[in-house]
C-alpha cells in the first residue's frame, strides 16, 4: 500500500529544510513525523521517506533500526515504557513490569489482543528521585506501585 | 539544613520563572546583552578564569574547548547543546530546561558570541516531552522579543538555535554519537581526533556543551570568575547539581559547592535512608562510576579530585544510594544489561564484551556460575578498558562489572558455590 503525508505533514517536512545546512539532517525529524502520522515505520513508509529524502531505503532503515523510540511494528494505543535501570530497579520496577504483563496477559514490546496497550522495559527516564518512573505515551508517571498502575490504565479510554 | 550558595538555581524557585517576561524580570538576559557588547575573548577568559569544567561528565575546563575553535571568520561554526541526559541515576538538565529554559538560551547566546556562531541546536532526548516543549516555547517567544534572529538586541550579531529531538539511544550522548546523530546517520561515535571544536557537525568547527555548563554562564559572566572560584576547591570550582536516588528520605536535585561531604547529602540533605535499611554502597556520578563502598562513601568528597582519589569518578553527578538489602550480583546484572543493550556496535570490544560481561552475570545470577566466572569477569573487563574502543562506553561497562566484583567478591563467589544469595529474593526472570 502506498502512503503519504498530509498536507499538514507536508508543509511540517518542508519547513525542516531551512533548520538545516546540510540536508541529510532532516532523517531523524522526518522519521519522527513520519511515526506520528502513520503510526509506526512500515516497509511502505521507509520507502516514502527514502525518496522524500533523496535515500536508499536501506540507509533510512539503517537509521531507524538504531534508535529505541522508532516503531517498526505498531504499537497499542498505549505505549507503557517501564524504567528498569538501577534505582527503579531497586524501588521495585521490575516486578511492577512483571505483574502488569501478567495482568494484561501480554509479552513485553507484544500488543494486547485489543491493540490498546505495548508495554515494554525502557532505560534510565531521568526520574530516579521519583522511582520507579514510566511512561505512557509522553505522560511521565511517578512513585507507581502495581495498585496505581492497574488504577491509572483502567482509566484510559479505549 | 545551611543554605549554600546557588548559581543555577537561583531564581528556580521564582513562580513562572519558565516564562520570558518573568525571568527578564528577574535580570534575565541582561548578561547576553552584557555579552554582545564585549570582545568574544573576553567572554571566553572569563568562563577560562572561572574554572568552569564541563558538568556532563568529563569535566573538560569549558574555556579551553571555546578557545580551541578556530578564530577563521569565513567558517560556520556550530554550538550543540547536549541534552540527551541518560546517565542511569542523572536527572538535573531536565530541571533546567523544563523550569528555567531561558536560562540555558541566555547561556547559549553567550556561549555563541564567544565562538562567533551563528546557528546553534539543542539535542535533547526523545523522552522528555516537557524539555522539547518548554525549549520550542522559550525558544518562539526570543524572537518575538528580539532576542534570538537577526540583530539581537539590536546588535550586528545574528542567531538562531534549534531544538533537535533525539529517538531513544543512550549513546548519542556521546558528543560525536550526538553529532552523527544530528547528521542524519545512527548515533555512531566517531575517532578523535579530529576534535569536534576542529571538525565536528558537518566537519566544520563545534562546541558541544552540557545543558548544566551553558546554565551556569550568565551567573559566572555577571559576578565575574572570580566570585565562582569561592565556591568550590581549586580544582573543582564552582557549584554542581547532584541527583540524589533510592531508598532515602529526601530524593532529588541539589545544588551544591563542589567538595561537598558525600555523606553529608545522603544523611543530612537527603536524611538518610528509609527506615530499618542501612548504607552499603554508594555510586557517586551515575551507572558509569565505580561503586563505592559504604566505609568509602562515607570518606568521599564530591569534586573531580575527590572522586579521583577514591577510584571513580563525579561524572554526571548522579549519586545511587544502595541499601543493605540489595544483592550486588542482581545489581550488576542491570547495569551490565544496560551497557550490552546500549553499546552501539561499532567496535568489536565493547559490541562483544558487553554481552559476554552480561551473559555471564545472568548465569551467576541463575544458578549456572562456574568458579571461573569471577576472574573470567574481571579479564573481559580489563581487556576492553582503557583506550581500545573508539569511545569511552566500554570503558563506563567496565567500570561498574570491575568494581562490584572486587569490592563485593563474596556475594559472586555465594552465589556461585551456593547457588544462592540471602538478599537475591526477586525471581521474575527479566
Amino acid at each position: 500500500m502506498k502512503v503519504s503525508f498530509s498536507p499538514k505533514a507536508l508543509k511540517e517536512f518542508n519547513s525542516f529544510e531551512g533548520l538545516f545546512d546540510n540536508p541529510k539532517s532532516r532523517l531523524l525529524p522526518t522519521l519522527h513525523l513520519a511515526q506520528r502520522e502513520f503510526g509506526h515505520l512500515s516497509t511502505e513508509v521507509i520507502d516514502y521517506v527514502a525518496a522524500l529524502l533523496n535515500l536508499p531505503s536501506a540507509k533510512v532503515m539503517q537509521v531507524a533500526s538504531f534508535y529505541t523510540m522508532l516503531h517498526k511494528k505498531s504499537v497499542g494505543k498505549y505505549e507503557v515504557t517501564i524504567c528498569t535501570n538501577i534505582t527503579c530497579a531497586m524501588m521495585k520496577s521490575r516486578e511492577l513490569l512483571a505483574h502488569t504483563l501478567k495482568k494484561l496477559n501480554v509479552k513485553e514490546k507484544d500488543m494486547t489482543q485489543d491493540k490498546k496497550f505495548t508495554i515494554r522495559r525502557e532505560e534510565c527516564l531521568g526520574a530516579c528521585d521519583k522511582a520507579p518512573a514510566l511512561r505512557i505515551n509522553d505522560t511521565y508517571y511517578y512513585n507507581v506501585t502495581p495498585e496505581k498502575l492497574d488504577k491509572i490504565l483502567e482509566s484510559l479510554p479505549s | 539544613m545551611k543554605d549554600f550558595p546557588k548559581v543555577l538555581f537561583e531564581r528556580l524557585e521564582i513562580p513562572n520563572i519558565h516564562k520570558i517576561s518573568v525571568f527578564q524580570e528577574h535580570g534575565g538576559y541582561q548578561m547576553a546583552k552584557r555579552a554582545l557588547q564585549m570582545a568574544p575573548e573576553e567572554v571566553t577568559k572569563i568562563v577560562t578564569d572561572s574554572g568552569l569544567r564541563g558538568r556532563g561528565g568529563a569535566g573538560f575546563p569549558t574555556g579551553m574547548k571555546w578557545s580551541f575553535v578556530p578564530k577563521d571568520a569565513s567558517k560556520i561554526k556550530y554550538l550543540l547543546c547536549n541534552g540527551d541526559e541518560s546517565e542511569p541515576g542523572t536527572f538535573k538538565d531536565r530541571i533546567l530546561m523544563e523550569k528555567m529554559p531561558h536560562l540555558l538560551l541566555e547561556g547559549m547566546i553567550i556561549a555563541a558570541h564567544a565562538i562567533d556562531c551563528h546557528r546553534a541546536y539543542i539535542y535533547i532526548r526523545g523522552e522528555f516531552t516537557e524539555s522539547i516543549a518548554a525549549l520550542e516555547k522559550a525558544i518562539e517567544d526570543c524572537h518575538t522579543e528580539n532576542i534570538l534572529g537577526k540583530n539581537i538586541f539590536g546588535t550586528k550579531f545574528n542567531l538562531e538555535i534549534h531544538v533537535f529531538k533525539g529517538a531513544g539511544a543512550y549513546i548519542c550522548g556521546e558528543e560525536t554519537g550526538l553529532i552523527s546523530s544530528l547528521e542524519g546517520t545512527k548515533g555512531w561515535p566517531k575517532v578523535k581526533p579530529p576534535f569536534p571544536a576542529i571538525a565536528g557537525f558537518n566537519r566544520l568547527p563545534s562546541i558541544v556543551n552540557n545543558v548544566e555548563t551553558l546554565a551556569a554562564v550568565p551567573w559566572i559572566l555577571k559576578n565575574g570568575a572570580q566570585a565562582y572560584r569561592k565556591f568550590g576547591t581549586e580544582k573543582s570550582p564552582g557549584t554542581k547539581l547532584f541527583c540524589l536516588s533510592g531508598p532515602v528520605k529526601n530524593p532529588g536535585t541539589y545544588e551544591l559547592p563542589c567538595g561537598f561531604p558525600l555523606k553529608d547529602l545522603i544523611f543530612d540533605i537527603g536524611g538518610g535512608l528509609l527506615d530499618d535499611l542501612n548504607l552499603k554502597a554508594v555510586i557517586p556520578g551515575g551507572a558509569s562510576a565505580k561503586i563505592l563502598t559504604a566505609e568509602e562513601a562515607l570518606k568521599t568528597t564530591l569534586c573531580y579530585e575527590g572522586c579521583q582519589t577514591m577510584g571513580t569518578m563525579l561524572g554526571s553527578g548522579g549519586v545511587i544510594v544502595i541499601p543493605h538489602t540489595q544483592c550486588m550480583v542482581d545489581l550488576l546484572h542491570v547495569v551490565s544489561y544496560f551497557f550490552k543493550d546500549e553499546s552501539c556496535g561499532q567496535c568489536t570490544p565493547c559490541r562483544e564484551g558487553t554481552g559476554w560481561m552480561h551473559k555471564i552475570v545472568d548465569s551467576i545470577l541463575h544458578q549456572r556460575g562456574r568458579p571461573e566466572d569471577v576472574q573470567l569477569l574481571l579479564d573481559i573487563s580489563e581487556n576492553i578498558q582503557g583506550g581500545r574502543t573508539i569511545c569511552a562506553l566500554a570503558d563506563a561497562a567496565a567500570w561498574p562489572v570491575e568494581s562490584y566484583v572486587k569490592k563485593f567478591k563474596q556475594e559472586f563467589v555465594d552465589h556461585i558455590e551456593k547457588k544462592a544469595c540471602n538478599l537475591y529474593k526477586y525471581s521474575a526472570s527479566l
